[in-house]
């Protein structure tokens, strides 16, 4: 069921990663052509671009949460018995959760003052476009993180059990 | 102080702890908001708003771009041509393949801004070529993760765009432009270690090439050689800035290798996509948690307090920098550069402008100090990609290595005390 969930949020993720990342080439390309081809300045393309990278930022913090590939020093805590080391890598995980939950609270707070600007260039957008890829992204990354967390408990179960 | 201890020791303690480099960031930024603001009032926003805003940033997007053209451009046939070209150029000097080795990695440095990606890419090939020919494996794997630390120095580089962010106020152009000469530097003093050992050693050479032969493989090389020359080009006729010029390597390169080669499918292109956009997620989440970080830097007056410290030892710019260096050799052994740029850039930036150091002299310093970090243990990543690509144990890259810290740390040396080799191209080049 867990993996289930987890592959469907991955496939939602890597499709809205891609996107993202197409209209982010296209939209910055676009403003080269536009300015030195047309001689055309068009700014919107890049404030608009800019949107889809924070998006990126975050959504793809989704994705390396679900390979475990943050970049993180584990030549240390490798040297710990097994049993230590689960229950620090535990430790580990649930406060970056925390922290991925502070970024979340966070961001809910922020929508109502953020509401307030609009983007210079494209008046009907404001702030809040930039914020909701973290309260996307956020309870994905946690899903990812408290996945990892319950691997541990059950690879040492599995272990025990085939004992 | 209590403040100074818990920023720099604290977040080199939860590094080494094992905790992800943006979580340890961001963790410790949140103890010190708890210390000045209790749970109580712990401001969530402040978090949420200093993370968020960061990544709107246009110069930034030049990091996803660097590394899809490098990425694209790291395919079978583009490596191949250009190690092959590199072997028909210098492959008759005393060291042969090891100088081809050499000069792959200063071209792909051009294309690519990773030092990561020239090991693993350029690396796999460049290593079993080595072997064929007679050269020792764990000297075939130190040459490439000591050459392929050239990769950042020369533009595009995406720990020079790094610098450029944290240390607001210096042009990114004049950072890249800053690190051709230094580059280049680094390339010469690898090929005299390799000649010595050459020689010792009685390594193979190729015959002086025939023209017809250089002439081939120069055409065969000749349109992936092209994209330094329009991302340089581009940047230096201020036609471009560094994120419009790499959004042109980019469609250059897709052209390139979906259009001209058909290496690339689409099916690979979405699969590269993805994986470029993970990749940068990673390293960007560090940069936009780091700002977090160099805002309470900066509140707690840290960056005053390292100045009140170094200047009661010593007013001497040189003794500065030569300070600087060795407290960075030595974060370089347990942080992720990008990380430890983020982190020291807003500490150290007021003390370097106070002593009348150019900052573009002390950018380029700071991410040439770094990527040597690439190549010591315990957080080497250049060692761990070339371990991995020449099939061979940490220990025995590092071995391989060993002879290639020396001309490395020579070139730091110039580039430290020498400040117009940094300088003296932009300057020129750059009004």
């Amino acid at each position: 069921m867990n993996r289930k969930i987890s592959n469907l949020i991955k496939g939602f993720i890597n499709i809205l990663i891609f996107l993202c990342m197409l209209s982010m080439i296209l939209l910055v390309a676009s403003q080269v052509v536009f300015r030195y081809v047309l001689k055309w300045s068009v700014p919107w393309t890049e404030e608009i671009a800019r949107v889809f990278f924070v998006w990126i930022i975050f959504i793809g913090v989704a994705l390396v949460e679900e390979e475990d590939g943050q970049i993180s020093v584990d030549l240390f805590i490798k040297k710990l018995t097994p049993g230590i080391y689960r229950i620090w890598k535990s430790i580990i995980l649930i406060l970056e959760s925390t922290f991925v939950a502070i970024l979340f609270v966070g961001s809910i707070k922020s929508l109502k003052t953020v509401s307030l600007i609009n983007l210079g260039t494209v008046p009907h957008l404001d702030y809040r476009i930039l914020y909701i890829p973290v309260l996307i992204a956020a309870p994905c990354i946690i899903w990812f993180l408290l996945n990892r967390l319950l691997a541990l408990y059950k690879f040492q179960h599995n272990k025990e059990v085939a004992k | 102080m209590i403040k100074l201890v818990i920023f720099i020791t604290g977040l080199i303690a939860l590094f080494c702890m094992g905790f992800g480099a943006p979580y340890a960031i961001g963790l410790i930024s949140s103890l010190v908001l708890v210390i000045d603001n209790g749970f109580a009032n712990f401001p969530t926003h402040t978090v949420a708003q200093k993370i968020v805003n960061s990544g709107n940033s246009f110069v930034l997007l030049a990091i996803p771009f660097f590394l899809l053209a490098g990425e694209l451009m790291n395919t079978g046939s583009i490596t191949r041509k250009i190690f092959k070209f590199c072997n028909t150029l210098v492959g008759w000097v005393p060291g042969g393949l090891a100088h081809a080795n050499i000069l792959a990695s200063i071209i792909f440095a051009g294309m690519s801004g990773s030092a990561v990606a020239d090991a693993a890419g350029l690396g796999t090939i460049e290593i079993r070529a080595m072997e064929d020919q007679g050269f020792d494996t764990d000297f075939s794997a130190g040459i490439t993760a000591a050459s392929s630390t050239i990769g950042p120095i020369i533009p595009p580089s995406i720990p020079m765009v790094v610098f450029g962010v944290s240390a607001s106020g210096v042009a990114i152009s004049k950072l890249l432009i800053a690190g051709i000469v230094p580059g280049l530097l680094m390339g010469i003093t690898l090929s005299i270690m390799v000649i010595f050992i050459s020689l010792k050693r009685k390594y193979p050479r190729s015959s002086f090439p025939k023209w017809s032969e250089l002439w081939n493989d120069f055409k065969g090389a000749f349109f992936p050689l092209l994209t330094p020359t329009i991302l340089i080009g581009g940047m230096l006729s201020g036609i471009f800035t560094p994120t419009e010029a790499a959004v042109v390597s980019v469609v250059y390169a897709f052209f390139l290798t979906v259009v001209v080669y058909r290496e690339i499918s689409l099916r690979d292109l979405y699969k590269i996509i993805i994986r470029v956009a993970r990749d940068s997620a990673c390293v960007l989440f560090i940069i936009v948690s780091s700002a977090l970080y160099g805002y309470l830097l900066v509140r707690a007056q840290i960056p005053q307090m390292l100045i009140d410290i170094m200047l009661g030892l010593t007013t001497n710019k040189y003794i500065i920098l030569l300070l600087i260096n060795v407290l960075l050799i030595i974060v370089g052994c347990f942080m992720d550069a990008n990380a430890a740029i983020l982190i020291l850039t807003p500490a150290l930036m007021p003390l370097v402008l106070e002593v009348g150091i150019d900052p573009v002299h002390f950018g380029l310093m700071m991410v040439l100090n770094l990527m040597i970090g690439l190549l010591t243990p315990p957080v080497g990543m250049c060692l761990y990609a070339v371990s991995k690509v020449a099939h061979i144990s940490l220990d025995r890259v590092v071995k391989g290595t060993a002879p290639f810290y020396l001309p490395l740390f020579i070139s730091l040396l110039l580039v430290t005390f020498i400040p117009e080799l940094s300088t003296w191209l932009p300057n020129l080049l750059l009004k």
